[in-house]
């Protein structure tokens, strides 16, 4: 058996021209050498500032005292899930923009893709539409025309509804979507045509 | 709802192709692997390097020019046996594109601008608007510095609330009154 392809995994900054790694004395502003390639690249480097993350535990939350984490007993909930509605520390705050999630809740929405913002994975419609729309366009002689036409209506409307969820142009699947209506009567007419002439008796 | 975007470039190899939007607060990269498209972010608040750079590369060139020779070779054959000019300038008129691709990238060159976030890289390439790879680089640096600046005065901020609050409220005891 093939040993498998080794994935690169990305590790912080790198020469832009040659890929390796560079090292903090690299990462700096202006001209860059490359120590690996020896190329020159213009950079600007910048410092992100550390999150500082504060857990106050709950007998140091004062006289009015605090509710405690679900998953860590010692430390003061901070917020509570907007899936589940569990008591969640700073530790456990998955803050995604949309609103705050436990880990677990946090998992299941981004297997789930229900959450726009945590959503690192999905199908694209409007590309399987147009190659549906081209495909059956090309082959039409063989009379894929017909199968392919409705495969590239049906991914044409989902993709539709994509771009419309990711606030995008509708214009490429509407395109995919006419020219499957087109490939479907087209086709359908061709096949129509084929039947009656086969049907029709020679001589009369 | 994802926030709006705007497609601000492209990043294609012979095995990955990539699309690069805007958002308000940072790079979302939709790559494609066949027909799914895995996405991921390069925040402005985790930017460490910002570069722009002008490569050549070789791959490129050679793949467009070996094409090229192909069709004017069979241009050439068709010439020295026929002799007839209509089918050994279909041939040229062929192979004719991917030379000029070829020669446009050897003499201009492509402008790259590439983001370095702590866990992912975003990286922009730019084929003839060479002004537009200059302004997005200048644009990004600008971006970053702000957001990172509005970051660290948020922290800030928070800590001197927090110290603020932290701080034991003593109560004077009457004699000392």
């Amino acid at each position: 058996m093939a040993a498998p392809i080794p994935i690169r995994q990305y590790d912080g900054p790198e020469c832009p021209r040659c890929q390796a790694h560079l090292t903090a004395d690299w990462i700096r502003s202006g001209i860059v050498h490359c120590p690996d390639c020896n190329k020159t690249f213009e950079a600007t480097a910048f410092t992100p500032p550390k999150p500082k993350l504060r857990v106050v535990e709950v007998i140091h939350t004062g006289p009015e005292g605090a509710s405690a984490c679900a998953n860590h007993a010692r430390n003061a909930a901070v917020t509570s899930c907007t899936r589940c509605g569990l008591f969640i520390c700073a530790l456990c705050d998955m803050n995604v923009g949309s609103g705050s999630y436990c880990p677990s809740c946090f998992d299941r929405v981004r297997s789930e893709g229900t959450v726009a913002s945590v959503t690192t994975r999905y199908r694209d419609y409007s590309m399987m539409a147009r190659n549906a729309a081209l495909f059956g366009f090309i082959l039409s002689g063989i009379f894929l025309g017909l199968p392919l036409g409705i495969a590239a209506i049906v991914y044409a409307r989902k993709g539709r509804a994509q771009r419309r969820e990711m606030g995008e142009s509708t214009t490429g699947p509407t395109v995919s979507m006419v020219f499957g209506i087109l490939e479907v009567i087209g086709s359908s007419l061709v096949i129509a045509f084929l039947v009656w002439a086969l049907f029709q008796t020679p001589g009369k | 709802m994802t926030p709006r975007r705007t497609l601000i470039g492209r990043a294609s190899t012979l095995a990955t192709r990539e699309r690069i939007y805007e958002l308000p607060d940072g790079l979302e990269i939709d790559a494609n692997e066949q027909y799914e498209v895995s996405r991921k972010r390069v925040f402005y608040t985790d930017v460490q390097l910002v570069t722009i750079h002008r490569e050549k590369g070789v791959a490129f060139p050679l793949i467009n020019y070996a094409f090229s020779a192909i069709w004017f070779l069979f241009a050439a054959i068709a010439f020295a046996n026929g002799g007839d000019v209509i089918l050994p300038s279909v041939f040229l008129a062929i192979g004719m594109p991917t030379f000029i691709l070829g020669t446009l990238r050897v003499i201009y060159g492509m402008d790259v601008v590439t983001v370095f976030g702590r866990r992912s890289k975003a990286t922009v390439k730019f084929w003839f608007r060479k002004s537009a790879a200059r302004a997005l680089y200048g644009r990004l640096c600008a971006q970053v510095r702000q957001a990172q600046r509005e970051l660290e005065q948020q922290y800030a901020s928070e800590e001197t609330a927090a110290a603020t609050a932290e701080a034991p409220e003593y109560e004077l005891p009457p004699s000392a009154t």
